[in-house]
């Protein structure tokens, strides 16, 4: 497992914003969606970043592929700030940094042909540093290198096909072989496995293992999944509400959470070798991220906030190798919640009786 | 194979059976033909053609000059005269053919050329979004709200005898705003979609992208609006000619009609001054709407799906009812696939 | 509210962009027409009415055109439309204020009927798909790719002149004094109803054609099967959830097709000679009378901008999420 402190990052955020501006009726407010993360991907190395719908993740890929203006921060390419202004520093983004979709079906243009599709991509990003465009043998070479690398082989069954005509593995495979032939350095992954059948979400999660060994593409990994980020990525930032909550390599994270709210996510994600016990209320909902709260955004749901949480927003507060957590209860300060921290993952609490 | 996402598309109600496997684009293209073997679309094509075939070669199998006068007044139809003869003995058979030519060819031109204005207004609305959006959808409503017919009377009537190719860009230049609204509307909901948004990430330029991407997907849509916009010009034509806008020297259908109105040939039970030209004007506007039925149903997969197993449904006395997923309770049911029944006319 | 305020100003953009149309129009036409029209009539002419003329159509060249552009709209506004060539020395704005009323109760009467025919049957046929019922589309298809006046020809042939029900023209009895009499109104009614008949026929398979597709479409919705799960009686269900959300559409299209019947309405004036604006627009192009032209142009806008602002309202009235909009 690669070091993250070694080598520059690919792509890196620092302090990334994006408020979307409201219209209407609530002009002059806007909604906090992204509120100044910092988060880092280096070449071979795969970080998650795990949410609920609204956490802000998706946005992110969004911002970090220069799909939508930020509202402030920055992003670094290969130790170089990028602002996508204008067609050719685009290209030159697009051509390093490529994303895939969450949905393959809609991802993909239903009146094309994989064929076109891919050609499309060889030819915008001149495929091994060649101006000219590819044609007749030297193209179907390409295609046909490309379809391997993704899996579906023989190729020439899949090359001539519709989207509506391949099955949802498949057609994802088609958006990875896409994004590929850009040859990029950066691979953001907007939770590429969500609308697939369960039964290969494995085949996809490995395709993705592969090219970061083989190829030694950064790649983001944005989900919901807590459980599969613990599979495939090296590092895991859980997101709520628009701020990073907590980060650390993906073992750490996910055996030993930190913060309440990764430890509410483990806890959803069903096991079934676990005794049952007993599931702490958990009132409220995800705040208003047009008007975010005053303290910590997670203190209306979490059962161990007090007053300083819901006053006073906690910065990113380190504990360990690497590892930082939002909250207040790890701070050195005489006011902070008591955390319960280990006793309600490893030990059976006396309320078992009451589940 | 893996079940599909639960997205109807034509192509899936189609052939619900497609397997991986099969070879290039036959899928397809066989969906492409199917929308050619439907009876109503061939049908309208047939028609649509034999007058396109008598609009060019009318004025040259015509039995007569349209205006050359003759011995038989008002007489009706005979051997020499197949649709009876004018006030003056002219033969009406010969001013419907040579009449052929104004009306298709003010149709066609003013169909296409209203379609180019609605494809790019629309496309680009829809599109760019935003300041220019607003100022060409205000453009598209005023011009839709406006009232055709006396909008193109007015400017069409103090041109004296108008030739055919300024009829035509005066009624596209009223026409296109309808066809401009739709593909705006359906701009709008592809540029959302998540295609034209990874196309966009991988670096697609924007032309490209409404031309390439986004355009190909519009081509069912602009092809009904082209079909819509054809029968109206068509019809508006006539009518103007019937009124006396389009001038008396260029025969139309209308202007047959004319004639018969002026002469009264109605008082004098002379129908067959004008049954035949409206015939045909009917046969035009019924043919183009059954082309554009036929499109509906490709393009709707709703209407498609329950009419075609509505009526073999019919056959084993289940009433197919639109929302509900008909059951047949006997014990010898066969399962309902498209190879049991013959296709949907 | 805001709605409301948002469509008032387009409709007035509207106007006035049929106004500004009006006023550039006869200044780009080749050769000019007026003037030898004045001089034709030099002495029935007063000095006013040269100069409405004159503003109409521009043909004061020592004012610049914005001046000429400012003047007109005045003029316009006041309600002086020129004066009608053909019906010399009469007002254009009289002719229509004559006119006008008959077309009004005209389009009136037969849309509202053809709306109220279409959207039942339509309703009746988009409920009960795949049936004997569809074979009422081919034929309402059939009527309405027939140019109205055709169809009105037809109309005339068969009813009035092989068989003498209806009469064949005009909007009542030459010869009756104008008034409320019954004996003028029966004679109104008996005139109107072959040209309403002829319209409703032509106009009410757009109708059914939308209705049904509506049906279909709302027939498949969730809250459609809930109903009928729930043990509702069929018609019920059909009327009052599948149409009530259904026919919401056909209003807003409504307003949209309001050109189109009034444009047919016109055409079915000439053909019966009805008194009303149309056949004074086709009088007019029949004349050349260019004032006249113009004014009911003019007036036959306006009115159908004040349709659309009445099914407007209608709409939002009957559709609550337009309301909340705002």
């Amino acid at each position: 497992m690669s070091s993250p402190t070694d080598a520059v990052p690919a792509l890196e955020a620092r302090a990334l914003t994006k408020h979307f501006r409201l219209r209407g009726r609530s002009r002059g407010k806007a909604v906090h969606a992204v509120d100044g993360v910092d988060l880092q991907l280096h070449r071979g190395a795969v970080v998650a970043l795990v949410g609920e719908s609204g956490s802000g993740k998706s946005t992110i890929a969004k911002l970090l592929s220069l799909l939508i203006p930020r509202t402030a921060g920055d992003i670094v390419l290969d130790g170089e700030s990028v602002h996508g202004r204008g067609r050719r520093a685009f290209k030159r983004h697009a051509s390093r940094v490529q994303m895939i979709f969450q949905d393959p079906f809609a991802s993909l243009n239903p009146v094309h042909t994989v064929r076109y599709t891919l050609t499309r991509s060889l030819r915008i990003h001149g495929v091994n540093g060649r101006s000219g465009s590819l044609r007749g043998d030297d193209l179907e070479a390409a295609l046909h290198e490309l379809l391997t690398r993704v899996q579906l082989t023989p190729a020439t069954r899949y090359v001539d096909k519709y989207p509506h005509e391949l099955s949802g593995g498949q057609r994802q495979r088609v958006a990875i072989a896409r994004a590929l032939a850009a040859d990029p350095e950066v691979l953001l992954a907007d939770e590429p496995i969500s609308m697939l059948d369960v039964s290969i979400r494995l085949g996809i999660l490995n395709l993705l293992k592969s090219l970061r060994d083989d190829m030694n593409i950064a790649i983001l990994y944005i989900t919901h999944d807590i459980a599969s980020a613990r599979y495939f990525a090296d590092r895991t930032m859980v997101m709520y509400a628009g701020q990073v909550v907590e980060r650390g390599s993906s073992e750490a994270v996910t055996q030993s959470p930190a913060h309440p709210y990764t430890r509410l996510l483990l806890e959803s994600a069903p096991d079934p070798d676990a005794p049952p016990r007993a599931t702490r209320a958990d009132a409220g909902e995800a705040p208003s991220l047009v008007s975010p709260p005053e303290g910590c955004r997670f203190a209306a749901r979490c059962p161990f906030a007090n007053d300083l949480c819901r006053s006073q927003t906690p910065q990113l507060l380190e504990i360990g190798e690497g590892r930082s957590v939002r909250c207040w209860g790890y701070s050195a300060r005489p006011d902070r919640p008591h955390v319960d921290l280990i006793s309600a993952v490893a030990a059976p609490s006396a309320e078992e009786g009451a589940a | 194979m893996t079940a599909q996402p639960a997205q109807l598309t034509p192509q899936e109600v189609e052939q619900p059976n497609t397997t991986a496997g099969v070879k290039r684009g036959k899928t397809d293209r066989g969906n492409q033909l199917l929308f050619l073997r439907n009876a109503k679309v061939i049908s309208g094509l047939i028609v649509l053609g034999f007058f396109t075939v008598i609009a060019i070669i009318g004025p040259a199998i015509a039995p007569y000059d349209p205006d050359a006068l003759g011995d038989d007044i008002v007489a009706p139809p005979s051997a020499q005269h197949w649709f009876g003869t004018a006030s003056l003995g002219q033969d009406i058979f010969s001013q419907v053919l040579v009449g052929t030519r104004s009306v298709m060819f003010v149709g066609f031109v003013a169909g296409i050329l209203a379609t180019i204005i609605a494809v790019v207004v629309g496309v680009t609305a829809g599109y760019l979004g935003g300041a220019a959006d607003e100022g060409l959808s205000l453009l598209s409503n005023v011009f839709l709200v406006l009232p055709a017919l006396p909008l193109i009377i007015i400017i069409a009537g103090p041109l004296d005898g108008a030739p055919n190719i300024v009829v035509a860009v005066v009624i596209a230049v009223t026409a296109w705003a309808w066809g401009a609204r739709v593909l705006r509307a359906q701009t709008l909901s592809h540029r959302r979609r998540d295609y034209v948004e990874a196309a966009r990430a991988n670096g697609e330029s924007t032309p490209r992208i409404v031309l390439a991407e986004i355009l190909p997907n519009l081509s069912a849509i602009i092809a009904s609006s082209f079909v819509g916009t054809v029968t109206f010009a068509i019809l508006t034509q006539v009518t103007l000619a019937f009124i006396g806008v389009t001038g008396l020297d260029q025969w139309s259908w209308g202007t047959v009609l004319f004639n018969a109105q002026s002469n009264q040939a109605l008082l004098r039970g002379a129908w067959w001054w004008f049954v035949p030209a409206g015939l045909c004007i009917a046969a035009v506007g019924v043919a183009l709407a059954l082309v554009n039925f036929g499109i509906d149903e490709f393009v709707n997969p709703r209407l498609r799906s329950t009419g075609k197993y509505a009526r073999a449904l019919k056959k084993r006395g289940v009433r197919a009812r639109v929302g509900f997923t008909p059951v047949d309770r006997r014990d010898d049911a066969a399962p309902l696939t498209p190879s049991t029944q013959k296709e949907a006319s | 509210m805001r709605f409301f305020v948002r469509r008032g100003i387009f409709y007035l953009v509207t106007l006035w962009a049929a106004i500004t149309i009006n006023f550039f129009l006869p200044r780009m036409m080749p050769g000019d027409p007026i003037s030898a029209l004045i001089a034709s009539k030099q002495g029935q002419i007063t000095p006013e009415q040269a100069e409405s003329i004159r503003v109409l159509f521009g043909l004061d060249n020592q004012q610049s055109l914005w001046q000429q552009y400012t003047s007109y709209l005045s003029q316009i506004l006041h309600g002086d439309l020129g004066i009608a060539f053909s019906q010399f020395p009469t007002p254009v704005s009289m002719i229509i204020k004559d006119t006008l009323p008959w077309t009004l109760g005209l389009v009136g009467l037969s849309t509202i009927i053809a709306v109220v025919i279409g959207t039942s049957i339509g309703t009746y046929i988009g409920w009960r798909r795949g049936t004997k019922a569809d074979i009422v589309l081919p034929i309402t298809t059939f009527f309405s790719s027939v140019p109205y006046f055709w169809f009105g020809l037809v109309a005339i042939l068969v009813f009035s002149v092989t068989w003498h029900i209806f009469p064949s023209s005009k909007g009542y009895q030459p010869g009756l004094v104008p008034g409320w009499s019954w004996e003028f109104i029966s004679s109104v009614l008996w005139h109107g109803a072959l040209p309403a008949i002829t319209i409703v026929l032509s106009s009410v398979a757009g109708w059914i054609l939308g209705m049904r597709n509506m049906m279909v479409t709302v027939g498949s919705e969730d809250y459609v099967t809930v109903a009928q799960a729930k043990g509702l009686p069929e018609r019920r269900v059909m009327v009052s959830y599948a149409a009530r959300n259904a026919v919401l559409p056909q209003i807003s299209s409504f307003a949209l097709a309001l050109g189109f019947v009034v444009g047919g309405t016109l055409i079915m004036e000439m053909v019966f000679s009805y008194p009303g604006i149309g056949y004074a627009l086709f009088q007019a192009v029949q004349a050349k009378d260019y004032p006249l032209m113009q004014g009911c142009f003019l007036v036959i806008t306006l009115s159908i901008l004040i349709f659309n602002l009445i099914a407007d309202i209608v709409y939002a009235f009957l559709d609550p999420r337009t309301r909340q909009e705002g």
